[in-house]
């Protein structure tokens, strides 16, 4: 089930409300399974066998968790056990995820016509098999109790962070999930999730989706392309994945609320950052925390020297690119932001001196193009776009990009009554570049979601901006689009 | 005194209503769907969206004969079938509609007790060798339905909302219908010859930089059986409805990629026979069959791709209908089929890729 579908409007009130009335019924047990039901019902709306799946991945890491929970058990044994889960998860995530590519390239590498059937990407798996590899982790170390299997499976499943994240830490929710005193309606944490939705649902459907449009149109079409349909093309895909994913985790986190949860931190304006590193502590955080604490620091972190440091961040963000999607593009990518991250640790004395403008231009035109590789659908796509961009020129936008975005929308439908058609093709020119341009400036000039919440509006005309948001995208949903951090 | 989270939450769900509601009125009011209502006394009608407008037009609107088919029908103007052939034509064409496609518009014209006298329809290769169920696009069941229940995609349509905004606007200035040329593309494209190759050039290489071989003569797909049931039940169901198929003049690069496809140009030939001689089994079916047009399909710049043709074939192919020109018969298809296929099969395409 998507958040922004019309099954989801129906279906959050009913768990809402049995949740509530369950803890006001004084059962906390029937609130939490009625959570974890729900749950699995949004988790398997659209193909229920997601649920075996799920349900399975839960009782194999709880298993684990029993076992090496226990206090009798050798050293030897339990390092037998961590590693047999771990085996686990990503047994897994490489069957659903990368089993395809891996015979792909081994027939490529050695002509051989190894076959499987392909497998769908179940949604989210990556999110909650890392978030079971944490837990798994910890349990290990001794950081944890033994948790009911209840709470474990809710702390795993809770809807809001199901999907696309963020990656949170058992410490981080169960120890809410027990907490009485959130266990009955608290209407500020009510308007706080409301806003954090809506907002959240109108960046995803109102600007991220009309991105989508422009940006698909210019990746299927790369070699064609004039050097300003190619840059718009980078933009637009640069503006999509931002609103998209930063819809989602504000969805997420309103939602979290709706039932007195705090979800972490996932996304605070990272395009507005003045350095890779910066960016990569205001994107996806929780998956960089995640990075940070089991591989980098495994690894030895920065405690072995600056050349095994560079070599350590380099593995981290080659494991991001590969965790993102089973291509070699993702690798790339991930790969590209690991020699940005090598540069700035090397050289960051002398780029801090840049003028500010001159900092944040160079990475968020570094994100860009790497972002080209992150959407790329075959290796030399990447490539082609960029030729495109460099090859230079001037020229009017394809006509097919500007009526992606604009056709069917009242503005055209009104300047049909009274402009000719050579006039409103010219006026779709600006009003895209425009539109590009505006969200841009917004990305980096305009508050956070958090900031504007914490401002405690609750004037009429703040109630009605709300409103007015929430109806423009409940009028959206019938051209329904995923999420793109579904498929990672 | 400063409001309470509880208050402002009461409160944005009366201003939600209160915005809300008057949107969903302008809809149900205007319809731009024509779900539920006919069209208001002086209402101008305004067909833009063919998938989404399709069924409501089929159901609510006046009408006695259809044109329902591809692009390839899209370019007829409705005027010329009123005026100088007495029908009460409405169009119900869309773009690459497939024979599922088909069979839903079919099936919304023939719901309740409508009468209906002629169904106009091309018939191309294209729909006869994709798997029966594919519809060319996803088709809003919620509009093909008669249940209100699921209408909410409907009532909550970004688009349904500003389509109904312009009609307002149309309705409040008198503005006039657009039944006359609905969805005709004529005025939004160019066509000639250097343009008709650009779509077909770059599988011409491919094709030449390989060996192809074709298959077997008279290799009829399964498909062209299943995509002929889609239709063939609704045909013998209305054997009050006469329906005038006909076969389109694709130009001379449609036949030169049949040549060189691994289909075959003789499959292509053997696929038009079997669909021409299970439909002229039906008394109520007329087939007209222009596809062997010498004149025309060797002009490509009567095309802006391999098959599309300017609005003026349009107007010609209307005059032959109109003339009972060119009409297939049980004792003479074979013998048309066979003539396009010598003068596909003997023609120099070179000529074209000098």
């Amino acid at each position: 089930m998507l958040f922004n579908s019309y099954a989801f409007f129906v279906f959050l009130p009913i768990v809402w409300m049995i949740y509530f009335l369950m803890n006001r019924l004084g059962s906390h047990r029937l609130a939490l399974l009625s959570l974890l039901v729900g749950s699995f019902v949004f988790y398997g709306f659209d193909d229920p066998r997601l649920c075996l799946l799920l349900g399975a991945s839960i009782v194999g890491n709880y298993c684990v968790h029993l076992v090496l929970t226990m206090e009798t058990l050798s050293p030897t044994a339990r390092k037998c056990m961590l590693v047999l889960g771990l085996a686990f998860d990503f047994s897994l995530l490489f069957y659903f995820k990368y089993l395809n590519f891996t015979l792909t390239n081994i027939n490529r590498l050695f002509s051989t016509s190894l076959t499987w059937k392909k497998i769908a990407l179940p949604l989210g798996i990556s999110f909650y098999t890392f978030q079971q590899v944490s837990f798994v982790i910890d349990s290990y170390e001794r950081k944890m109790p033994r948790y009911p299997f209840l709470e474990y499976s809710v702390f795993v499943s809770f809807f809001p962070q199901l999907v696309a994240g963020p990656i949170v830490l058992h410490q981080e929710l169960i120890p809410q999930l027990r907490d009485r005193s959130k266990h009955h309606v608290n209407f500020s944490n009510v308007f706080r999730g409301l806003e954090y939705f809506i907002l959240g649902l109108a960046k995803k459907v109102l600007v991220a989706d009309s991105f989508a449009k422009v940006c698909d149109i210019g990746f299927s079409d790369t070699i064609v392309l004039n050097t300003p349909g190619a840059f718009l093309t980078m933009l637009t895909y640069t503006l999509e994945i931002y609103f998209d994913f930063s819809g989602y985790c504000d969805m997420a986190i309103g939602l979290g609320l709706f039932f007195n949860i705090d979800l972490p931190k996932n996304f605070n304006s990272p395009y507005k950052s003045l350095n890779i590193s910066e960016f990569w502590k205001r994107w996806h955080m929780t998956l960089t925390r995640f990075l940070t604490t089991y591989v980098y620091i495994p690894l030895g972190g920065n405690r072995k020297g600056q050349l095994r440091t560079l070599v350590n961040v380099m593995i981290v963000f080659t494991v991001s690119g590969i965790w993102h999607g089973a291509a070699w593009t993702f690798l790339l990518w991930g790969i590209l932001h690991g020699l940005a991250q090598v540069f700035h640790r090397l050289f960051h004395t002398i780029t801090e001196k840049l003028p500010k403008w001159i900092r944040w231009l160079l990475t968020f035109s570094f994100v860009n193009v790497a972002w080209i590789f992150f959407r790329a659908e075959y290796f030399r796509q990447p490539f082609r776009l960029i030729g495109s961009i460099l090859k230079g020129g001037m020229g009017w936008l394809p006509s097919k990009m500007t009526h992606a975005l604009w056709d069917s929308s009242l503005s055209v439908l009104l300047m049909e009554r009274f402009l000719p058609t050579s006039a409103i093709e010219m006026v779709l020119e600006f009003m895209t570049w425009g539109w590009t341009l505006f969200w841009t400036v917004i990305c980096v000039k305009a508050p956070s979601t958090a900031e504007i919440t914490e401002r405690h509006y609750r004037s009429n005309k703040w109630l009605a901006w709300l409103s007015l948001l929430l109806i423009l995208s409940l009028f959206s949903f019938s051209r329904i689009s995923k999420f793109i951090y579904f498929n990672f | 005194m400063k409001r309470t989270d509880k208050a402002a939450l009461g409160s944005f769900v009366l201003i939600f209503l209160a915005i809300l509601v008057p949107m969903i009125a302008l809809i149900l009011w205007m319809d731009p769907f024509f779900q539920y209502h006919k069209p208001l006394p002086g209402q101008a009608l305004i067909l833009r969206d063919a998938v989404y407008q399709t069924p409501g037009a089929a159901r609510n609107l006046e009408y006695t004969d259809v044109i329902v088919g591809s692009s390839m029908t899209e370019n007829f103007h409705t005027s010329w079938f009123d005026d100088e052939m007495g029908w009460h034509t409405l169009k119900l064409s869309y773009s690459g509609a497939r024979t599922d496609d088909l069979k839903a518009i079919l099936e919304q014209v023939f719901s309740g007790d409508r009468k209906v006298d002629h169904v106009l329809m091309d018939l191309n290769s294209y729909q006869f060798l994709v798997p029966a169920w594919t519809a060319y696009t996803e088709r809003p069941g919620y509009l093909y339905d008669d249940s209100c229940l699921n209408d909410v995609p409907y009532l909550l349509n970004r688009d349904a909302l500003h389509y109904s905004i312009s009609n307002l606007a149309n309705y409040l200035q008198g503005e006039t219908d657009n039944l006359d040329c609905a969805y005709c593309w004529d005025d939004t494209v160019a066509f000639g010859e250097e343009i008709a190759k650009k779509d077909w050039a770059p599988r011409r290489q491919k094709y030449l930089s390989q060996t192809v071989t074709n298959k077997p003569q008279n290799s009829i797909p399964a498909t062209v059986t299943e995509n002929l049931d889609n239709l063939t039940p609704i045909i013998g169901a209305h054997p009050e409805t006469e329906f005038l198929l006909y076969l389109p003049p694709y130009s001379m690069l449609y036949w030169e990629e049949a040549t060189y496809s691994e289909m075959g140009l003789e499959n292509y030939i053997a696929i038009y026979s079997k669909v021409i001689g299970e439909l002229l089994a039906y008394p109520n079916v007329t087939l007209y069959y222009y596809q062997y047009e010498p004149e025309i399909i060797t002009n490509l710049d009567n095309y802006l791709d391999s098959c599309h043709h300017t609005p003026q074939i349009n107007r010609y192919l209307f005059e032959q209908i109109k003339a009972e020109e060119k009409r297939l018969t049980v004792d003479n298809y074979q013998e048309a089929l066979q003539e396009m296929y010598l003068f596909a099969r003997d023609y120099d395409y070179s000529r074209y890729w000098k």
